[in-house]
């Protein structure tokens, strides 16, 4: 009995294998395969999900070979998208970690086999963040309709949703944010009428209303300071606009903007005249890592939307001083938007302190449609500027977030379309050179065509988030916890 | 005897009810059904299939995503629904019979399929809800064919399972015939215990499904009686007709309809633009003293949503039209909306944006009904009728940057006006929206900037008011190349006006159809 099993287990196996397409008479051809995603020649953490991806021709077989040094990992398959089995996947980028591997693509169209140009996969030995949260939502971002925060593990494709449409009365949400990386201090609003900053410390949920009779609204970008006491945030009247030529389509401004500490022991709002300047926008505000200094974008106000495009942030900083929530007297310019000519976005330091990444746009606070949005990474050290070349697109890149380890960064680019943000990672290595970055890998190839959101703030966690969608959907019920 | 007649008056009836289903869904209500269709956009990608599991009653949704896709074509919707309508009927049926209701099967069935028949009177009820049922009365009949007890029970509570798995609420059908099928068995218990599990899986399945309660009882969705809405009815037609470029029979309709619904003198503008004729006709029917725009946002109904972007793609304003499209998309069932993403497509080829172009096209393109569409509209393949499509189109967009909120469609217009003067249905739009809002100056400032020597009376008249009250002198009016018997006419006007104290039944037999009669009697504030 026991041998007819294997017989027939054996015959299965050499029929199926038969049935998958080998190459021969394979025609070598100088061009790389058209593949999309985009990943040939780049740099990935040996922890990363399998990169599937898919060729734009007629192939309807593909075989892929990645060798490094013994280690090899070969997959035929019959279609035009290739998916690498996950076990055989880990096992070769664990023996290939730290080292370069060669990709060979060859793909079968029209009934002959075509060999592309090898290309390489470099393995950094440096680990990634394996969690990254996100928004999915419609690029138009004006309206919104069945919102989702999602966090999705990056080794593998798992996801789990941190906070569903269904459960919180189809409210609006904005984006979820971590302090120091860490899945047990993260902060993320909705919007509504129950609505409310949700804070999640140490693991234990809390929904804060976080505005005072000073403020002109309630929170809206945020940063953690290292000890997850106090949170740093701007608060924006933010107004929409469309642009009549194609390519920028949605420009949103603000009229009003200041900056303020929030204390989450005490529910006491803290700020200064510096902050809150009347004259003056203040936004994106973020603490460096060793929570002795609050980065944030400055431009003097302008008669908007008439002059939007003198509108010009620069990047500052000033002093925080948490043993007694008081704030420095001078603030430093760290980028003169006016001598450089750019608007400074979203700024944000390494958590080794070295390195201070942010996006430049020709004008405005809103970088999101602008094609021109690239990243530029400042060494905190020297004050010299990389502009990030091997990173940045003809299409916009901008909202990044750092991994822990301070060596890969995630960053929201729309250079598939133009329309769609999708998480880019980009290593940067121990030098502080800048790799050419890849899209984050989907279980299906094809996910990124059919797929009709953007990803957006995309942010990188050491771990999973200790809580849910039915949790938030708990907490909504609760009242506020005021501050003052 | 008897007996045969009797199977003859079922049949007979079932035919009857057969018939009068197909004729009223096609005959007086297919475009709700097309709505159906373009509202969804159904993918053959494994991607897109695997979204069905995200929520359970995946098979019923993707059978009856997969059937709706097919209203597009003309009387597949009527049909479709009508079989699917029979076949519940007939699964009711011999659900029934196999309950011992044998007698009242046929009367239940023809129940439960006029009921479900009534709930698609709803533009948004899913054909999936019907197969919900199909599919957990298919249950009960392999139920029914297990003989021994102990195995029937056992496969019970693994059909509550798996029915809620693949039909949602088509689980408590399943249980409900399973009690009256074993109504006379004295295990009570196993009954209560089924009951129990009916609403406790779906319950414990909430967090998988982030599904509030309610919903997580009712999926795919239990519909709800209303009455045909035939003036929804109406304006889809005028929608329909619109888009496939019917505009003879959008006037029949619109002549047919209640003209005091905005949508209905949307569409007549529309088309009447489209002619070049929109000042020529602008007073014939009743208009919306709010202007000529439908008002987009997110507390817009969805058929706001859904026709309002016509209008800025027959002027050429492709922001504004992708926006639009956008927000159709959104709030459509999933976010997907057929007639949107081929929208979305049409508009990045005009501003030849091949990138974003292509992400929609290569999405048509898994698609059974738009494969065709989007094929000729590749950027390497399109027809020579495609390519004079889009260049007719890029004459009349904007060129010019300028920053509007979404309200402000006098701001798109003149930007399209400027570039190019030539853009008649703008130039109307613009003019005609100040007249209907009674905001002679900003008429008397938009002619100026960019109105052409075109003879309309319309305008005239309007002129004639601004002249007036700036007691302008013969001249300025001969400057506006009024003539002298219009300016007679609005003498005449003016002199009954006064003569008769404002009172508008002494002006309306022969100035009714007068701008000057408009701006002072219709649409008063």
């Amino acid at each position: 009995m026991k041998a007819r099993f294997y017989y027939i287990l054996v015959w299965m196996i050499a029929i199926f294998a038969a049935c998958t397409p080998q190459p021969k008479d394979v025609n070598k051809v100088s061009a790389l395969p058209p593949m999309y995603p985009d990943y040939p020649d780049i740099t990935i953490p040996y922890n990363i999900a399998p990169l599937n991806f898919l060729l734009r021709n007629d192939a309807d077989a593909i075989e892929v070979v990645a060798q490094c040094g013994e280690s090899v990992l070969q997959v035929n398959k019959r279609g035009h998208e290739i998916c690498f089995p996950i076990a055989a996947w880990k096992k070769f980028m664990n023996e290939a970690k730290g080292k370069t591997a060669d990709v060979k693509v060859s793909a079968r169209i029209n009934g002959r086999w075509v060999q592309y140009r090898t290309f390489e996969w470099q393995i950094a030995a440096d680990k990634i963040d394996p969690y990254l949260s996100y928004r999915l939502i419609e690029p138009d971002y004006e309206v919104w309709n069945h919102l989702q925060l999602i966090e999705r593990c990056v080794e593998n494709f798992e996801e789990h949703v941190i906070c569903d449409h269904n459960l919180v009365d189809n409210s609006c949400m904005n984006c979820h944010v971590y302090g120091n990386q860490d899945p047990k201090l993260s902060l993320f609003y909705v919007r509504g009428k129950n609505g409310g900053t949700i804070l999640n410390r140490n693991g234990k949920l809390r929904k804060l209303d976080i505005k005072n009779s000073q403020m002109i609204s309630a929170g809206v970008y945020v940063g953690f300071h290292p000890s997850g006491r106090y949170g740093v945030f701007s608060s924006n009247i933010i107004i929409p606009a469309f642009h009549a030529v194609d390519s920028k389509r949605l420009e949103v401004y603000d009229t009003k903007s200041d900056i303020f500490v929030a204390d989450f022991d005490r529910n006491t709002i803290y700020s200064c005249p510096q902050l809150s300047d009347s004259t003056v926008l203040e936004t994106f505000p973020t603490f460096s890592p060793d929570g002795k200094y609050i980065y944030f974008c400055t431009a003097r106000r302008a008669n908007l939307p008439k002059e939007i495009k003198k509108l010009k942030y620069s990047l500052c900083r000033i002093s925080f001083n948490a043993a007694n929530h008081s704030f420095g007297t001078k603030v430093d310019t760290i980028y003169n938007a006016r001598l450089k000519g750019h608007s400074v976005c979203h700024p944000k330091v390494s958590p080794d302190g070295k390195w201070l990444v942010y996006t430049v746009a020709d004008y405005g606070t809103f970088p999101i449609w602008h094609r021109e949005a690239d990243l530029q990474m400042m060494n905190l050290k020297t004050g010299a500027i990389d502009r990030l070349a091997t990173v940045n697109s003809n299409r916009s890149d901008t909202y990044h977030s750092w991994s822990s380890n301070s060596r890969w960064l995630v960053f929201a680019s729309k250079r598939d379309d133009g329309l769609y943000g999708k998480p880019y990672f980009c290593y940067i290595d121990r030098a502080g050179k800048a790799h050419k970055p890849f899209v984050l890998p989907q279980k299906y190839p094809a996910f990124y065509d059919d797929n009709l959101k953007s990803f957006n703030i995309p942010e990188l966690s050491k771990g999973k988030l200790p809580f849910n969608a039915v949790d938030i959907e708990r907490l909504m019920k609760k009242e506020n916890e005021k501050f003052k | 005897m008897r007996s045969r007649l009797s199977i003859y008056y079922t049949y007979g009836i079932i035919a009857l009810w057969a018939i009068a289903c197909f004729v009223f869904f096609q005959g007086f209500y297919s475009y709700h059904l097309f709505y159906k269709e373009q509202t969804q956009l159904f993918l053959f990608s494994i991607d897109y299939l695997n979204t069905y599991f995200s929520k359970p009653a995946w098979l019923a949704c993707l059978g009856g995503d997969f059937l709706t896709q097919f209203f597009y074509y003309k009387f597949a919707g009527a049909a479709i629904l009508t079989i699917v309508l029979l076949l519940l009927g007939d699964f009711t049926r011999r659900s029934f019979e196999c309950c011992m209701c044998g007698r009242f099967s046929f009367v239940i069935a023809l129940v439960v399929m006029t009921v479900e028949a009534i709930f698609h009177f709803r533009a948004d009820f899913r054909l999936s809800s019907a197969v919900a049922l199909i599919g957990s009365m298919g249950l009960f009949l392999l139920y029914c064919m297990i003989l021994k007890e102990w195995i029937k029970w056992g496969v019970a509570v693994l059909f509550v399972i798996l029915g809620y798995w693949m039909f949602g609420y088509g689980c408590f059908a399943f249980v409900l015939l399973v009690v009256l099928h074993d109504i006379v068995q004295p295990k009570g218990w196993i009954k209560l215990a089924l009951f129990v599990l009916a609403v406790g899986f779906p319950l414990s399945m909430r967090a998988h499904y982030l599904l509030t309660w309610q919903a997580s009882l009712s999926y795919p969705g239990i519909g709800k009686f209303q009455k045909p809405n035939f003036t929804l009815e109406k304006i889809l037609a005028l929608d329909n007709e619109y888009y496939f470029g019917n505009y003879d029979k959008v006037l029949k309709i619109v002549h047919q309809s209640d003209k005091s619904l905005p949508e209905v003198s949307y569409f007549y503008n529309l088309v009447q633009a489209r002619r070049g004729l929109l000042p020529d006709s602008l007073l014939n029917i009743s208009q919306q003293p709010q202007g000529l725009f439908m008002k987009l946002g997110p507390n817009a109904s969805m058929i706001d949503l859904y026709i309002g972007g016509e209008v800025f793609n027959l002027c050429g304003d492709m922001t504004f039209n992708e926006h639009s499209a956008m927000l159709a998309n959104v709030f459509s069932f999933q976010n997907r909306n057929a007639r949107m993403i081929k929208r979305l497509a049409e508009v990045n080829l005009v501003n030849n944006d091949t990138a974003a172009a292509l992400k929609y096209l290569r999405i048509l393109q898994k698609t059974f009904v738009y494969r065709k569409w989007s094929a000729i509209r590749m950027p390497r393949s399109q027809t020579p009728a495609v390519k004079d499509m889009l260049q007719q189109k890029r004459q009349y967009i904007n060129r010019l940057d300028t920053l509007r909120n979404a309200g402000n469609y006098r701001l798109v217009l003149a930007g399209l006006l400027r570039s190019n003067p030539q853009n008649i249905a703008a130039l109307d739009y613009l003019l005609c929206d100040d007249l209907l809002r009674k905001d002679i100056s900003s008429f008397k400032k938009d002619y100026d900037a960019f109105y052409l020597l075109r003879s309309k009376r319309l305008y005239q008249e309007a002129l004639l008011i601004y002249l007036a009250g700036m007691k302008a002198k013969p001249e300025d009016c001969a400057k506006y190349h009024i003539s002298s018997g219009l300016l007679k006419e609005f003498n005449e006007y003016t002199a009954i006006y006064v003569q008769a104290k404002g009172n508008r039944w002494a002006l309306r037999d022969k100035f009714g159809h007068t701008y000057w009669y408009y701006f002072h009697f219709i649409n008063k504030r």
